[in-house]
C-alpha cells in the first residue's frame, strides 16, 4: 500500500535521502533507523505531506506524488512529531478534538461522538487524567503521550510516528508498545522513527535501516538487526561497547556477506 | 308846609324812578348784548371744538399709519438681511433662512469675532477657552451662556445640549470639518471661520456679520480695523525698522513665525520678525535667539502665566550671561504683554488692528513722542493707554446683554 | 456555557450607549434634535462595535498565526503606517474626515505591503514578519514624531485622531469600511480551522494538508485589511485587539474555532463600553479609546489571569 521508487529527498537545500525504494503493507508495523540525520524525519515528513518529493515517485493509500509535489493522503494519515510544538494555553482533550476534527470546516464544533472518541483514546493510553490539563502544564512525556493519543483518535489507514517512545517512562512506553500493536493488528501501517533499537523486537515487524543518504538493510527484525550492520550504519565500535545495544546478535565472521555489503566494505577489519 | 314836603318827595321818587328804570334798561340791555356775545362766543368755541376734534382724529390716523409703515420698514430691512448666504474657508456656501438665534461658538477668535459684530446677545455656546470679551464669564456664571468644553476636541452632544442653530469653528481643526458633516444631516450649519492672516479675519468678520445678520457693523468693524492698521503704518512709515521677537511659550522657546498673523502685525508696526524664516509657530533653539539679536522682544504672558520677572529669569537660564549680549535685553526692551492687551496679540480676532498699533507703540515709541524707557515692562490695559488720538476706532469692548431666546 | 454569558454584554452596553449620554436620556419616540443625538448615539455605537470586532478578529488571527500571545493588531506595523498617511494628509491639507480616513486606510495597507513583500524575500515566516514588522513600525513611529513636530499647534488636531474616538464616525465612513472589516474577519474566519491545526505545530498541521505560508500571507492580509478599515474609522485604538483574544481564552478553553466568535464579540462590548464610559470621564473633551480601553480591560485580564492560575 505504501511504495517508494527511487525517492529522493531534499531538505534545506541539502539531499537527505536518495535513490530510496521500498514497500510497506497495511497491518505491519515498519520501524526505520539510523543515525541523525540520516533522513529519517524526513522521509516521515514526505510520508505526511509536509514536503516535497524531490526525486522519483512516492505513492500511499490512493495518493501518489512525483518530483515537486506534496503527498496529499489527507484524512488517511496521521502524523506525531518528535518533539510537540503546541499552543501552551490549549488543554490536552482541546489538542486531540483539534486533530481529530482537522482544518476543514471553521464552523465544526466537536460533537458528542468526537469528544467520546478523544477520551477513549486518552484512556486507553492511560492519559485521561491529563484531559483538563494544559499542554503547559505537562511534562513532555505527558505531552507526547497526549499526541499519540491524538494521532491514534483518526484512526486513519497510516499513521507515521516520529520517535513515540522518547520520553517517556517504562510503563508508557509499555503501554505505547501495545497501542501500536493493537493498531497493525486493526489494519494501519504504523511507520516508527526509533532510536530505542533494543525496543524494537517487542512491536516491530520489519525494519529499514537508513544510513548515509540511503537504504542500506530492510527486512524483518530479527534477521536484519545485528551488532556488524549496526557498526557499519552508525559508525560505533560495538564490539567494544555491547551494553550500548544489549541482546542484539552478534554477527558471523567477516566474511559472511550480506546485503548490506553492498554500501559498506565489507571483509576490511576495523572499517566500517 | 306839609304839601310842600309831600310834592318834593314825589318828585324825588318819581326822579329816583326814572333813573331806576333807565339803568335797569341800560343795564338789561348790556346783559343781553353780554349774552349775545357770550352765545356767540360758545357757539364759536364749540366749532372751534368740533375742528379740533376732527384734526386730532387726523393726526392720530396720521401716527397709526407711520408705525406701520415703520413695521413694514423694519420687515423689509430684515428681510434683506435674511436669507443670507456667505462662504466659509472650506469654499461651502452656507445658506441662512433666518436670523439664527442660538449660537455656538468653538473658538475663542470666533467668540471674539461673533461678540464685535453685534451678534453676542445670540451666542449660547462658547469653548473652555474663550475669554473675549471678559463679561463672557458673567454670562457663564448666570447660565445665558453655556460652556461646551473643547474646540479642538468637540463633544458632538455635549454641543447639540446647547440646540444650537448655527455653529461657527476654524478651518485649522480638523475635528471641526468632521463636525460640519455630522452636523449637517441635521441641518445645523457649522461655519469654518479662516483663522491663519489678518486677510483672514477681516474675511471671517464678513462672514460672522453676514450669517449672524449684523453686516452693517461687520462692514464699520472691518473698515476699523483696516483704519487702525493704515495708522500703525502711517505712524511708523520712513523709521528704520525694528527687528523684533514675538515670544508665545517661553520654555522651549516658541516663536511666531512667517504665514501667521503676528508676523504680519510686526510688519505693519514698523518691524521686523527676527524669526521670519520661521514657518508657523515653533520651537526654537535659545542659540538661535541669541544669533538673531532682536531688538525688541514682545511675550504674550497670557493671562498672568509667567510674570515678568520669571519670564526674564527664564530667558538667562535657557541663555546664560550670553543673554547679556541680546540688544533687547541689554536695553531693557523686553515687555510682558497681559490682560486683553495679550488677546490682541494672540487671538486672530476683532483686535488685530489695535494689537498692531499696541505692538507700533512698543517698536517705535518715538513716532508717538514717547521715549522707551517711559514703557513699562508689563504691558497691560492698565499699565499703557495706547497714546492714540479719539478719531482712531480703538475697538469697543463690548458689553454682554443676555440673550434674547429660550430653547 | 461561561463563554455564551459573556456574549451577553454586547446587546447590553450597545442598548446602554443609546441611552447615555451628556445630552441625557432620549425617548426613542423623540422628533427633532433629539432624535438626532439618538441617531449620533447609534451611529457611534455601531462604530465601536465594528471597531472592536475587526480588532478582535485581527487580533486573534494574528496571535494564533504568529504563536505570540502578545501580538495585537498592529504588529505588523498597520498602525504606524495609517498614522502616517493621516499626518501626511493633514499635513498637507486635506481634513475632510473622508481624506483623513481613506489615507488611513491607504497607509496601513501600504504599510502591511511593504512588511510582506520584505519578509517574504526572508522566507516569510512568523519571525521576520514580525522582526519586519515591528523594525517598520519603530521606523514609521519616528517620522511621524517628525511630522507632528513640524504641524505645530496644528499637531492637536492630528492628536485627536491618533487618542482614537469615534465621535465624529459618519455614515458614509461606516459605509465602506464596514465591509472592508467584515470582509477581514470573515475571512480569518474560514481559516479557523487551519489556524486551530497550527496550534497543533506546523508539521502537523502541514500533515494535515494547511499550507502554512500561504496561511500566513492570508492571514496577515486579512488582518491588516480589517485592522486598515477599524483604524480608517476610529484611529488607533489601542489594546482591544490583544486583550479580547485572551479574555476569550480565558473564558472559554484554547481551541481557536471555539475563542474566535468571543473574542470577536468581547471586542465589540469592550470598545462601545468604553466610549459609553469616555462621555463621562471627559465630557466636552476627548477622552481617548485607546486610555479607557486599556484601563478598562487590562484589570479584567489581570482578574483572569489570577483565577486561571489558581
Amino acid at each position: 500500500m505504501l511504495e517508494a521508487d527511487s525517492l529522493s529527498l531534499a531538505y534545506g537545500g541539502r539531499v537527505v535521502l536518495e535513490g530510496l525504494s521500498f514497500e510497506a503493507y497495511p497491518g505491519e508495523v515498519l520501524a526505520v533507523v539510523g543515525p541523525n540525520g540520516a533522513g529519517k524525519t524526513t522521509l516521515l515528513r514526505a510520508l505526511s505531506g509536509s514536503l516535497e518529493v524531490a526525486g522519483g515517485a512516492l505513492s500511499c493509500c490512493g495518493f501518489s506524488a512525483a518530483a515537486g509535489e506534496r503527498l496529499g493522503a489527507g484524512d488517511r494519515i496521521s502524523y506525531a512529531p518528535a518533539y510537540p510544538d503546541v499552543d501552551p494555553w490549549i488543554s490536552a482533550l482541546d489538542l486531540v478534538l483539534s486533530y481529530r476534527m482537522g482544518p476543514r470546516r471553521p464552523w465544526a464544533r466537536p460533537s458528542r461522538e468526537d469528544v467520546g472518541a478523544a477520551l477513549e483514546s486518552l484512556r486507553r493510553l492511560g492519559a485521561a487524567a491529563l484531559g483538563p490539563r494544559r499542554t503547559s502544564e505537562m511534562s513532555t512525556g505527558e505531552l507526547k503521550m497526549v499526541m499519540l493519543a491524538a494521532a491514534l483518535s483518526r484512526r486513519s489507514d497510516v499513521l507515521l510516528l516520529d520517535e513515540p517512545l522518547a520520553y517517556l517512562d517504562l510503563r508508557n512506553q509499555s503501554i505505547a508498545m501495545s497501542a501500536l500493536r493493537a493498531e497493525a493488528r486493526r489494519g494501519a501501517l504504523v511507520l516508527v522513527a526509533s532510536h530505542e533499537l533494543h525496543l524494537l523486537r517487542l512491536y516491530a515487524d520489519r525494519v529499514l535501516v537508513l544510513s548515509g543518504g540511503r537504504a542500506v538493510a530492510m527486512g524483518r527484525v530479527d534477521s536484519v538487526l545485528s551488532e556488524d550492520l549496526l557498526e557499519r550504519a552508525y559508525g560505533v565500535p560495538l564490539r567494544e561497547e555491547r551494553a550500548l545495544v544489549p541482546s542484539i546478535h552478534r554477527a558471523g565472521g567477516a566474511r559472511e556477506r550480506h546485503s548490506y555489503c553492498n554500501y559498506f566494505r565489507c571483509g576490511a577489519p576495523g572499517r566500517y | 308846609m306839609r304839601r310842600k314836603a309831600s310834592s318834593s318827595v314825589v318828585v324825588s321818587l318819581i326822579v329816583v324812578a326814572v333813573v331806576v328804570a333807565i339803568s335797569a334798561a341800560y343795564i338789561g340791555h348790556q346783559l343781553s348784548a353780554y349774552s349775545a356775545q357770550v352765545s356767540e362766543l360758545y357757539s364759536a368755541v364749540s366749532s372751534l371744538n368740533r375742528t379740533v376734534a376732527s384734526q386730532a382724529s387726523a393726526i392720530s390716523s396720521i401716527a397709526s399709519q407711520q408705525q406701520s409703515i415703520q413695521s413694514q420698514l423694519s420687515s423689509l430691512e430684515s428681510s434683506t438681511r435674511f436669507p443670507a448666504s456667505a462662504v466659509d474657508a472650506t469654499g461651502q456656501q452656507i445658506v441662512v433662512y433666518s436670523e439664527p438665534t442660538r449660537i455656538v461658538s468653538l473658538m475663542p477668535s470666533d467668540t471674539a469675532i461673533l461678540f464685535a459684530v453685534g451678534a453676542g446677545p445670540q451666542v449660547v455656546g462658547v469653548d473652555e477657552y474663550s475669554s473675549w470679551p471678559p463679561c463672557l464669564s458673567a454670562l457663564e456664571a448666570n447660565g445665558t451662556v453655556k460652556d461646551i468644553g473643547s474646540g479642538w476636541y468637540p463633544d458632538p452632544e455635549v454641543i447639540l445640549s446647547a440646540r444650537p442653530d448655527m455653529v461657527f469653528g476654524v478651518s485649522s481643526v480638523p475635528s471641526n470639518y468632521a463636525l460640519k458633516q455630522q452636523f449637517a444631516a441635521y441641518g445645523i450649519p457649522v461655519v469654518l471661520l479662516p483663522d491663519n492672516t489678518i486677510e483672514d479675519v477681516l474675511q471671517s468678520i464678513y462672514t460672522a456679520g453676514r450669517l449672524t445678520g449684523h453686516t452693517g457693523t461687520a462692514q464699520l468693524l472691518a473698515e476699523n480695523v483696516t483704519a487702525e492698521l493704515s495708522y500703525a503704518e502711517d505712524s511708523t512709515v520712513g523709521l528704520n525698522r525694528t527687528s523684533a521677537a514675538l515670544i508665545v511659550w517661553p520654555s522651549p522657546i516658541w516663536v511666531a513665525g512667517n504665514g501667521t498673523w503676528e508676523d504680519q502685525m510686526v510688519t505693519a508696526a514698523g518691524g521686523s520678525n527676527v524669526f521670519s524664516n520661521v514657518s508657523g509657530w515653533e520651537p526654537v533653539d535659545p542659540e538661535a535667539l541669541l544669533a538673531a539679536r532682536p531688538q525688541v522682544i514682545i511675550y504674550a504672558a497670557g493671562h498672568g502665566q509667567l510674570n515678568y520677572s520669571e519670564f526674564i529669569s527664564t530667558l538667562y537660564q535657557e541663555l546664560g550671561p550670553a543673554a547679556d549680549s541680546v540688544p533687547a535685553i541689554a536695553s531693557g526692551r523686553v515687555y510682558a504683554v497681559t490682560g486683553e492687551y495679550n488677546d490682541w496679540l494672540t487671538e486672530p480676532g476683532p483686535f488685530v488692528g489695535d494689537g498692531t498699533i499696541l505692538l507700533s507703540v512698543l517698536l517705535h515709541p518715538e513716532a508717538y513722542g514717547m521715549n522707551y524707557t517711559s514703557i513699562p515692562h508689563v504691558v497691560s490695559p492698565d499699565t499703557l493707554r495706547l497714546p492714540v488720538p479719539a478719531s482712531v476706532p480703538v475697538i469697543n469692548t463690548p458689553q454682554c446683554a443676555s440673550a434674547v431666546s429660550s430653547p | 456555557m461561561r463563554g455564551g454569558l459573556l456574549h451577553l454584554l454586547l446587546p447590553v452596553f450597545f442598548a446602554l450607549s443609546l441611552f447615555l449620554g451628556p445630552y441625557g436620556f432620549i425617548n426613542p419616540f423623540s422628533h427633532g434634535l433629539g432624535a438626532f443625538v439618538l441617531e449620533l448615539r447609534l451611529l457611534r455605537a455601531l462604530a465601536a462595535s465594528l471597531v472592536g470586532l475587526a480588532l478582535a478578529a485581527s487580533g486573534s488571527g494574528l496571535q494564533a498565526l504568529l504563536k505570540n500571545p502578545l501580538a495585537d493588531p498592529y504588529i505588523l506595523g498597520v498602525s504606524s503606517g495609517a498614522a502616517l498617511g493621516v499626518l501626511t494628509a493633514i499635513a498637507a491639507g486635506f481634513v475632510w474626515p473622508l481624506a483623513v480616513s481613506l489615507s488611513a486606510l491607504l497607509g496601513g495597507l501600504a504599510a502591511l505591503a511593504l512588511v510582506m513583500a520584505v519578509s517574504s524575500a526572508l522566507g516569510l515566516t512568523r519571525t521576520s514578519m514580525v522582526l519586519v514588522g515591528v523594525a517598520l513600525s519603530y521606523a514609521l513611529s519616528s517620522i511621524d514624531m517628525i511630522i507632528m513636530m513640524d504641524l505645530g499647534p496644528a499637531v492637536q488636531g492630528s492628536l485627536a485622531w491618533l487618542f482614537g474616538t469615534v465621535a465624529y464616525a459618519l455614515w458614509g465612513e461606516l459605509a465602506y469600511a464596514a465591509p472592508l472589516m467584515a470582509a477581514g474577519a470573515a475571512w480569518i474566519f474560514l481559516r479557523a480551522g487551519h489556524l486551530e491545526s497550527l496550534m497543533l505545530g506546523d508539521d502537523v498541521a502541514e500533515s494535515m494538508g494547511v499550507r502554512a505560508r500561504r496561511l500566513r500571507a492570508e492571514v496577515a492580509v486579512a488582518s491588516a485589511l480589517s485592522t486598515s478599515a477599524a483604524v480608517a474609522v476610529a484611529g488607533p485604538v489601542g489594546f482591544v485587539g490583544l486583550v479580547a483574544p485572551w479574555i476569550a481564552r480565558l473564558g472559554s478553553g484554547g481551541a481557536f474555532r471555539r475563542i474566535y466568535p468571543l473574542s470577536l464579540s468581547l471586542g465589540a462590548s469592550l470598545t462601545v463600553a468604553a466610549d459609553l464610559a469616555s462621555r463621562f470621564v471627559e465630557p466636552g473633551g476627548m477622552a481617548p479609546l485607546t486610555s479607557i480601553t486599556a484601563l478598562m480591560g487590562a484589570p479584567v485580564l489581570v482578574y483572569l489571569l489570577a483565577r486561571w492560575r489558581g
